[in-house]
């Protein structure tokens, strides 16, 4: 009896926690979200002094998502930022894929210097090297292409470390049969590991998704035109020169706080499989 | 002479496969990367020091400097243990927890202009939830939060560290689940309690995990400056002008690319460096 | 074996189809129009006023001009990035009135001498056009102008119970600085005693910028730059800027002015009710209408002047100007546009969609006071009180360190060594540009 009210005890303290934390976690939010509600002039008429009403609406209103929606085209930036990401994650695990495949499974010379070369990547900043990367895709014709900001984001030093920790697990024994067996490296990749690789593939894109949905400087520069002007750079419209509409841009940030959201629920169990070296074994 | 060919062929193999990877990298990434340093080594068009004598006689620069260093070496080891306890207190098996690790997550998902809006509104230092609500609540004088030079850093600490941990904390997740069940039950057996446990098993089990997260996590938040672009610009009293942010400036608002580039070489020189100690570091203790 | 490298290949080249399959839907758009008549191309946040006049154009020349949209606060970082890789990319160059010099500095311009006669250039005026010239040369040519103005919200004064004669009020004599303060102070202790409503006194509209807060030394008889623009030492350390700094400090500590709001915050307190005069500029008159408001909850007087410097205040000017980039492929078609839109019929339809005010007293119609009836202070200001920025290639780097003191004033930092880091941080962005 005393034991189980122990574990009761000890249950409701770890609900207790993770709901102190789930506040801090979200508290930040919860205000913009509340907010995208109201108009500008009701927000900043509560501001002061603090009570109820300055977090929650007093007349609840769509005004700003319609708003967002119909003057702004917020739906053609979403559509054209999906493209772009729908682009890259394919593109991105393809390549990283193939390239974690030879580093996990071939013994070949200068194996250590190129890997070494990938993990380099992950420390270069995007804004110090934004203006070489310009000139270069500028030469290369590609600015205001979908092109221009998919190719730069391909060779993914993070999504390769994943790869090749993630097939470290996969018993190379495996492989082996499949040689003897006169299989060709083919026949490995895509019968054996690419199977096995699920969690990964989810973790990858996911990972993929959350840095490309927030990545700001490039597609600011490598995507002005209207065509092909992705969401974080078109929120920056709701601050204009003499204006700054509050409502639309907690609108905008609720909107493109969300899916990303939905896309990860769904997915989180694999997400975490996917991290995890020892997933394969399950 | 055909084994030899199939033997060549083999060899090619892997060479083939890294092919595409190595190709987008070294366009995308590396040659840029080789083009900044070639500009930090530059002064006024042709070769020359001069643009690192001229960024070290600025006392500005040893300033910022400093800046981020202070800044860093609060919140990297902050951002690895609130992310590492967070692991662990999702790492439990109770009904829903699913959603919570989601949830979690969610500052991650936030982009930072969406996230430097929300806490700036909350810390703001006239009608801001924070100072209506330590004033209300506690009596607590006003605080000056973004424009106080002593508190406005540890601002952005706590906003990245708020926006970072989440990320961190499914790399630690991961880790936690890959360690074998059985480890514990055999520590249970011989009467560790859990303070022990997690000391002496749980926290070397990770070792690789850790590893991998400081690097990452260092090389991140050396060269994070969005919070002081967006909230700060540096101020007050350049009290949060980290050195990214002055490389920013330089490229983009002064037109002087070969200073931005020299004050990038050093960032990038720094991370490689302390990296590097991580790496020895760890590896000693083996 | 083969086929392993075959499909390796195969993949890659899939990619590329697939990547540069996408690309060309992007391309489209900038070979359009381009039969027969040239296409000009140009990066502004003015795209709906500047796409009216462009239509007109285009009938008019053949001429198409393409416009690309973006938020204002990103015009200055991608055009940065566009002209130092000397792309082509963009024909004509909007620019903040204080950059030319800048742009110039880094060859980033072109000379304009050819499309505009000398009774043209003559016709702008004249703070504007010095905003545009650099070395004798003709660069950027404005858009428009602007000017700072003061408000007032007319519902809290009469809460409060304070009545004033605005009329009495001209551009010979103004409402000083220290009255206002006090018809302030006096507002705010009946409307809001205790602060818990958080009502400010006065809020300025820009602040912390170099636009307006610069204004406070400057009508105090402050300079912002040495005569030669090679130094500020003297300068913004002189005893005129120490008086406006100490009593602008002054006054945040007291509560008048605010602290820790942005500038564009200060603008919905004002629509919000919760200030009771803001500093802001001409064209605020249509925000505060956008707002909601309607001239019976506002009006507007002439910026005040401090006591004792009646004939030495200065009000904001310059705006955005037009030239032409020097890596464009057509020039002439540009530099004709730019006469188009700044002298001619163009900035007809330019200036009532953007809400600037005019370039020239010419061009204060009635039409266009009709619609933003402050036009009228800003003629007398533009002709009268309208006072320059700093002219020097360093004024991004100026702007900034200045940026910065004036929030660090705000903030209650040490007046004199703000000044100090302030002088030697500019004199040493200075410096680099006087050595080359």
């Amino acid at each position: 009896m005393k034991r189980f009210d122990k574990k009761r005890l000890g249950k409701a303290g770890i609900y207790l926690l993770l709901v102190i934390v789930l506040i801090i976690s979200l508290f930040p939010i919860i205000y913009p979200l509340l907010s995208s509600f109201r108009t500008d002039n009701e927000l900043f008429e509560n501001m002061a002094p603090f009570n109820w009403h300055t977090i929650v609406p007093i007349e609840w209103t769509w005004e700003n998502y319609i708003a967002i929606f119909k003057e702004y085209q917020f739906g053609s930036y979403l559509k054209n930022t999906l493209i772009m990401i729908a682009l890259i994650i394919p593109g991105t695990i393809v390549i990283c894929s193939l390239a974690a495949f030879a580093f996990s499974f071939y013994d070949f010379k200068m194996k250590k210097q190129l890997f070494a070369l990938f993990l380099l990547t992950f420390m270069i900043p995007g804004e110090a090297i934004a203006l070489p990367l310009y000139s270069l895709v500028n030469s290369m014709g590609l600015i205001n292409t979908y092109a221009g900001l998919v190719l730069p984001a391909l060779a993914n030093g993070l999504v390769l470390f994943l790869f090749v920790q993630f097939f470290s697990d996969t018993p190379k024994a495996l492989l082996e049969s499949v040689e003897i067996d006169g299989g060709g490296w083919w026949t490995s990749f895509s019968r054996i590991v690419l199977p096995l690789s699920k969690p990964i593939l989810i973790t990858a894109g996911l990972m993929v998704f959350v840095n490309q949905w927030n990545d700001y400087l490039w597609p600011l520069l490598a995507a002005r035109a209207q065509e092909v002007k992705v969401v974080t750079v078109a929120v920056a419209n709701f601050k204009e020169q003499n204006v700054i509409h509050w409502g639309y841009i907690y609108a905008a940030s609720t909107v493109s706080a969300l899916i990303p959201i939905f896309i990860f629920l769904p997915f989180q169990k694999y997400f975490v499989q996917g991290i995890t070296s020892g997933g394969v074994k399950g | 002479m055909k084994q030899s060919s199939a033997k060549m062929k083999k060899r090619a193999l892997p060479y083939c496969l890294l092919l595409p990877a190595l190709a987008f990298v070294l366009v995308f990434k590396i040659y840029p990367l080789i083009y900044c340093f070639i500009q930090g080594f530059h002064y006024k068009g042709s070769w020359s020091l001069e643009t690192f004598r001229v960024l070290f006689s600025n006392k500005g620069f040893w300033h910022s400097l400093w800046v981020t260093i202070k800044m860093n070496l609060v919140m990297t080891p902050l951002q690895i243990v609130l992310s590492f306890l967070m692991a662990l207190l999702v790492n439990q098996a109770v009904r829903g927890i699913g959603a919570f690790r989601s949830l979690y997550y969610l500052p991650v998902t936030i982009s930072m202009p969406v996230a430097a809006i929300c806490w700036s509104l909350m810390l703001s230092v006239n009608n801001g939830l924070a100072n209506s609500f330590i004033g209300s609540w506690f009596g607590i004088a006003p605080q000056g939060f973004f424009t106080d030079a002593n508190q406005a850093l540890w601002c952005i600490v706590a906003l990245s560290t708020w926006k970072g941990c989440g990320y961190w904390m499914m790399f630690y997740l991961a880790g936690l689940k890959g360690i074998d069940t059985s480890v514990y039950e055999a520590a249970k057996i011989d009467g560790a309690n859990a303070l022990q446990t997690l000391w002496d098993i749980t926290i070397p089990l990770v070792k690789k995990t850790t590893l991998f997260v400081m690097v990452a996590d260092t090389s991140i938040n050396i060269l994070l400056f969005a919070p002081t672009q967006l909230i700060t610009s540096g101020g007050p009293s350049d009290s949060t002008n980290v050195l990214m942010y002055e490389a920013y400036k330089q490229a983009f608002k002064y037109g002087s690319y070969e200073k931005g580039a020299a004050t990038t070489c050093v960032l990038v020189v720094l991370i490689l460096i302390i990296v590097f100690f991580q790496f020895k570091l760890t590896n000693q203790e083996d | 074996m083969k086929r392993q490298v075959i499909s390796v290949l195969m993949g890659v080249s899939l990619l590329a189809v697939m990547v540069s399959g996408c690309g060309k839907k992007g391309d489209g758009a900038d070979d359009g129009g381009s039969e027969g008549g040239k296409t000009l191309k140009i990066l502004t946040h003015y795209d709906a006023a500047f796409a009216e006049a462009a239509k007109k154009y285009e009938e008019e020349t053949g001429v198409k001009v393409e416009i690309e949209q973006t938020a204002y606060e990103n015009i200055g970082d991608t055009l940065e990035v566009v002209l130092s890789s000397q792309s082509d990319e963009y024909d004509l160059i909007m620019a903040d009135g204080p950059n030319t010099s800048a742009y110039v500095s880094r060859g980033y311009l072109e000379p304009l001498t050819e499309y505009f006669t000398e009774e043209e250039k003559e016709s702008f005026s004249p703070e504007l056009l010095k905003q545009g010239t650099v070395n004798d040369e003709f660069y950027a040519a404005p858009l428009g102008d602007s000017s700072t103005v003061l408000y007032y919200n007319k519902n809290l004064l009469k809460q409060a119970g304070i009545e004033v004669d605005w009329s009495q009020y001209t551009g010979e004599s103004r409402i000083t600085w220290e009255e206002l303060v006090d018809l302030a102070k006096k507002a705010v202790a009946e409307l809001d005693p205790d602060g818990s409503k958080g009502i400010y006194g006065i809020e300025i509209g820009q602040v912390s910028s170099v636009y307006q807060m610069n204004l406070l030394a400057n009508s105090m008889g402050g300079k912002n730059i040495s005569d030669d623009g090679k130094t500020v030492k003297g300068v913004i350390d002189s005893d005129e800027w120490k008086d406006a700094i100490a009593w602008y400090q002054g006054l945040v500590e007291e509560g008048v002015f605010s602290k820790g709001v942005s500038g564009l915050e200060t603008y919905n307190n004002f629509y919000a009710g919760k200030c009771v005069f803001e500093w802001m500029t001409a064209d605020s008159y249509t925000f505060c209408l956008d707002a909601d408001l309607t001239e019976e909850d506002f009006g507007w007087t002439y910026q005040p002047c401090f006591e004792g410097h009646e004939d030495e205040v200065a009000t904001g000017c310059g705006n955005w100007a037009l030239g032409v980039s020097a890596f464009s492929n057509n020039k002439e078609e540009a530099g004709k546009f730019v006469n188009y839109m700044t002298y001619g019929e163009g900035n007809d339809i330019f200036l009532p969609i953007s809400g600037m005010g005019p370039n020239t007293s010419a061009r204060y119609t009635d039409e266009l006071t009709e619609k933003n009836p402050v036009l009228e202070i800003a003629k007398y200001e533009a002709e009268n009180t309208a006072f320059v920025r700093a002219v020097t290639p360093a004024f991004n780097e100026y702007s900034a360190a200045l940026s910065t003191m004036w929030e660090d004033i705000r903030n209650g930092a040490d007046i004199e060594e703000a000044m100090e880091s302030t002088v030697e941080q500019i004199d040493s962005a200075l410096g680099e540009y006087n050595e080359s």
